[in-house]
């Protein structure tokens, strides 16, 4: 090498091989231009100058900004196959994405123009950082639409829980007040027959229903879907949860066997008629709630 | 060979000026071995222009019609020597005598038919060269063409190659049959049909035992080491001080 020269350069003179043929004593030598002989590329200045067409580098493994800009666009690639359909998938491939743009960010340095010899190799140092950029941008763009459709998903199923449960609110006040007008008119709670004048007037606010008193509901076929009637959804025991997973996990995730789907969210209950059969799902501790907002469904 | 060029013949005086004024010079051109008091066939040279220094100044057309091949390989140098005085001369009723001109002598010239050439483009020769990436295939690449004196491509003869190591200085690196090898897909040399070749070289594992620098760097640690040693069981700072001496003459021999 160089340095062990004194880090003299070296230059290789072509010659006639006048062992072999004498008489061409009366041909000129050329010698080349001079060459710094290392051992290998330093690690850096390969990521910093990227793709590097030198001889060296077509005939090394490729190199490490190579690698990453591989991983990249597999990255690209994945984030791309995701759809609003799938959540989970689309975190994952938003967290996988983000640590590729992490670690592409890197070439984003500009390289020094010199860092190739000549002009040519200037050139392809710059025209490879460009690459490399358009790869990280290109990475950033799938990266914001693979989370862009997972704020979608999201948006849409709770969008769904909001209607329902504004639809079973407006069911819950109409009960209590046709319940309120039934017990003022008929004077069904007075024993003596007697209609109590000076009982005071219902409170503005929601009390918790006396569910024993009220007639059992008609029998409605199980997991409608539907909205229905609008009184029948009130009653605790005839909730049941649905086998849907559109509940949230505990840690927050939506469940993974179930794809998100707006439409699907939209016309399917988180909450159906139980049926009034054995074996339906509510427990005692239900029974006692007024009304269930969402129930979360602890992942094991 | 065979071709003319052009010599500068400049008449100086003793403050390396030009000495102008003196009339016309003539002047006799003959040639003469480098390093040598004797000389090769004088119908070698041909003068294309009168051997005439004019106002201090001559441009002479020289062409030599051998080879240095046939002359021993060895190089020859042109020698320019005054012979009498011109027209000039007489003119300004004065004159240069030519036993007051030194004659000159011009660097040693060697004598060539054709001449090889680096086909290379312009920007393209790669200024690093990393002998440990790419393989034991990988090597130095130097395309080569055989060019006469117009610089036209020489074809119908067969010229087989080699290489050698210089450093940049023109110094031929030693050790060269470990150091460079020529690749074995490189060509037989420059091809009859094309007039050119191939020559792939390849830089071997170069010693760092040979080089000047590590020999220095051990002769320095020896000495240091000796010289302390040497202060301390006598007791006396006298080697240790002659420390800077010593290390001033190895700084001398390392340039």
């Amino acid at each position: 090498m160089s340095r062990n020269h004194n880090h003299q350069d070296f230059q290789v003179e072509v010659l006639p091989d006048t062992v072999a043929s004498p008489l061409d004593l009366d041909v000129g030598v050329t010698t080349s231009s001079s060459v710094t002989v290392l051992s290998k590329r330093n690690r850096a200045a390969v990521a910093g100058a990227g793709s590097s067409s030198s001889r060296a580098a077509a005939s090394s493994a490729p190199s490490g900004a190579a690698h990453r800009n591989q991983r990249a666009a597999s990255h690209r690639s994945s984030a791309q196959h995701v759809t609003a359909t799938d959540p989970v998938a689309a975190a994952e491939a938003v967290a996988a994405a983000r640590t590729v743009v992490a670690e592409a960010a890197v070439p984003l340095a500009l390289p020094h123009p010199q860092g190739g010899a000549g002009v040519q190799g200037s050139m392809e140092n710059v025209l490879g950082w460009i690459q490399n950029a358009l790869i990280v941008m290109e990475t950033q763009a799938a990266v914001l639409e693979a989370a862009q459709a997972q704020h979608n998903a999201l948006r849409s199923t709770l969008t769904a829980y909001t209607v329902r449960i504004q639809a079973d609110l407006q069911a819950l006040v109409a009960d209590f007040d046709s319940s309120a007008a039934a017990t003022d008119h008929n004077g069904n709670h007075n024993t003596n027959g007697s209609v109590n004048t000076t009982e005071p007037p219902p409170p503005s606010h929601p009390q918790p229903l006396d569910f024993g008193a009220m007639p059992p509901p008609p029998p409605q076929p199980p997991m409608n879907g539907g909205l229905g009637d609008p009184l029948s959804l009130v009653r605790p025991s005839l909730i049941m949860r649905q086998t849907s997973s559109n509940y949230f996990s505990g840690s927050g995730n939506v469940s993974v066997d179930v794809s998100v789907d707006v439409e699907a969210a939209l016309h399917s209950a988180p909450y159906a008629l139980m049926d009034s059969g054995a074996g339906a799902e509510s427990s005692a501790a239900e029974s006692s709630i007024a009304y269930i907002v969402a129930k979360v469904w602890h992942e094991e | 060979m065979d071709t003319a060029f052009e010599v500068q013949v400049l008449l100086q005086s003793q403050d390396g000026q030009i000495a102008t004024g003196l009339g016309d010079l003539s002047v006799a051109v003959s040639l003469a071995f480098e390093g040598s008091a004797d000389a090769p066939p004088q119908d070698m040279l041909a003068l294309d222009s009168p051997p005439l220094v004019v106002n201090g100044r001559a441009a002479l057309q020289v062409r030599l019609t051998d080879t240095s091949m046939n002359v021993g390989n060895r190089k020859v140098c042109l020698v320019v020597e005054a012979t009498e005085n011109g027209q000039g001369a007489k003119g300004k009723g004065g004159g240069i005598s030519p036993n007051d001109v030194a004659p000159a002598r011009s660097a040693p010239i060697c004598v060539i038919r054709h001449k090889l050439e680096l086909d290379i483009p312009a920007g393209s020769w790669e200024g690093q060269w990393y002998k440990d990436e790419g393989g034991r295939d990988k090597a130095i690449s130097l395309p080569v063409k055989l060019v006469d004196a117009a610089g036209a491509l020489v074809i119908g003869r067969e010229v087989p190659l080699t290489a050698r190591l210089l450093y940049e200085s023109g110094t031929a690196v030693p050790d060269q049959a470990n150091v460079l090898k020529v690749h074995d897909s490189s060509s037989a040399g420059i091809s009859r049909d094309t007039g050119k070749g191939e020559l792939k070289v390849r830089l071997e594992q170069v010693s760092g035992y040979h080089s000047t620098n590590v020999r220095y760097l051990y002769a320095r640690t020896i000495l240091f080491i000796f010289f302390v040693a040497t202060s301390v069981f006598d007791q006396t700072p006298v080697p240790f001080l002659l420390l800077p001496l010593i290390y001033s003459r190895s700084n001398a021999a390392l340039r």
